[in-house]
């Protein structure tokens, strides 16, 4: 079931309602204020899962929105809002990574996340030292397992096991076709699997 | 269904595309569940870890966002970077083989006005030749009759040669 806010933001790209924003453009850049504030999380956490970097992933993420913002004419709704801006996250990641292959003299990452500042991530929750200590270990062997994975594949791993979308979404997402999706699916799960594995 | 699950079988039941008789021993058998746990488990804490990280981190206004997208253009980088450079550097090694190139016609052509100045006469001669001839191929084309009847038209009045009204020529 979606989320009432979810559905309401839906058409605010619409193309329809472009006409009616660009007559108010305070209106606009308010409905758009909203879409940052309901999607900037689900953004940022999916591009750090994926550059590992929390400086990049903030400015990557930031990157989105502006290009979501000049490309909101070009959304004709085919897909969700949801759907959209993850595709357009995943080809800047894309566009990073590809530079940063070209920038080899960079390789140094100075706020890149070390896998033992991973568990920091737990709430403070009143759980006990045991519990915790096994969760922690637990979510750094996810962090280290995605890590050994292939780009596509971490990108639809983590789509479907963090970001709960379906194949087809993720389809839409990534510009893949559905099978392609499962096929590297079913590879990150059996890589993921056998880290964890290892792991223990 | 007496065998527990494969390898293959538990990625196909992660991903919910198991068959009703596998989904049925998942169930049931506790060895398998529990090999299904220690995949789920792990992967459940880092979902709910980094989407509780995420739900506390603060979200910018977009007045924020879009100073910093007003931020002057961005320097160029990636293949722009390269191909700049590879520009600069056919340009640098271009100017100096065309300034080369330039300075070896100019001398050649110099110097062979200084060894040959009988060759550089005879193009002069040949250039007035030219002139000549084209003045000769206009004066033949501005003739109103061939040049062999040119004397013949001399014995004729000029009131003979006329064309009466009626259009034939005495």
């Amino acid at each position: 079931m979606k989320d009432p806010l979810y559905t309401c933001m839906e058409p605010i790209l619409t193309s329809e309602l472009i006409p009616v924003s660009l007559e108010d453009p305070v209106a606009e850049i308010q409905d758009f204020d909203r879409v940052v504030q309901f999607y900037w999380p689900r953004i940022l956490r999916f591009i750090l899962a994926s550059v590992r970097d929390r400086d990049i992933a903030e400015m990557l993420t930031q990157d989105c929105f502006w290009n979501a913002y000049r490309g909101r004419k070009s959304f004709r709704g085919d897909s969700s809002l949801h759907t959209w801006l993850m595709r357009i996250a995943v080809n800047s990641i894309r566009k990073f990574l590809r530079n940063r292959r070209l920038q080899f003299w960079r390789r140094v990452q100075e706020s890149a996340i070390q896998p033992a500042a991973v568990g920091d991530w737990l709430p403070d929750r009143r759980i006990s030292p045991e519990t915790s200590t096994l969760v922690n270990e637990q979510v750094r062997a996810v962090w280290n397992a995605t890590a050994g994975l292939s780009e596509r594949q971490r990108t639809v791993f983590l789509l479907r096991f963090m970001e709960d979308m379906s194949t087809l979404e993720i389809a839409g997402a990534t510009g893949l076709q559905e099978s392609t999706v499962n096929v590297h699916l079913f590879r990150a799960v059996r890589a993921v699997r056998k880290c964890l594995e290892k792991a223990k | 269904m007496n065998n527990h699950l494969s390898q293959d079988q538990f990625s196909m039941w992660v991903l919910g595309r198991s068959t009703p008789e596998e989904r049925r021993h998942g169930t049931e058998c506790p060895q398998c569940r529990a090999e299904l746990a220690r995949f789920e488990e792990p992967v459940a804490a880092f979902k709910s870890a980094i989407h509780d990280w995420s739900d506390r981190e603060t979200v910018p206004r977009l007045h924020e966002v879009s100073a910093f997208l007003r931020r002057p253009p961005a320097p160029v980088t990636g293949e722009l970077r390269w191909i700049a450079v590879a520009m600069a550097v056919g340009l640098l090694t271009a100017i100096p083989i065309y300034r080369e190139a330039e300075a070896l016609t100019h001398r050649a052509s110099t110097t062979e006005i200084v060894r040959f100045p009988q060759a550089s006469l005879s193009i002069a001669a040949e250039t007035n030749d030219d002139v000549l001839l084209m003045d000769a191929v206009s004066a033949h084309l501005s003739r109103t009759i061939p040049a062999p009847m040119e004397p013949i038209m001399a014995l004729i009045r000029d009131s003979d040669s006329t064309t009466h009204a009626g259009g034939t020529q005495q």
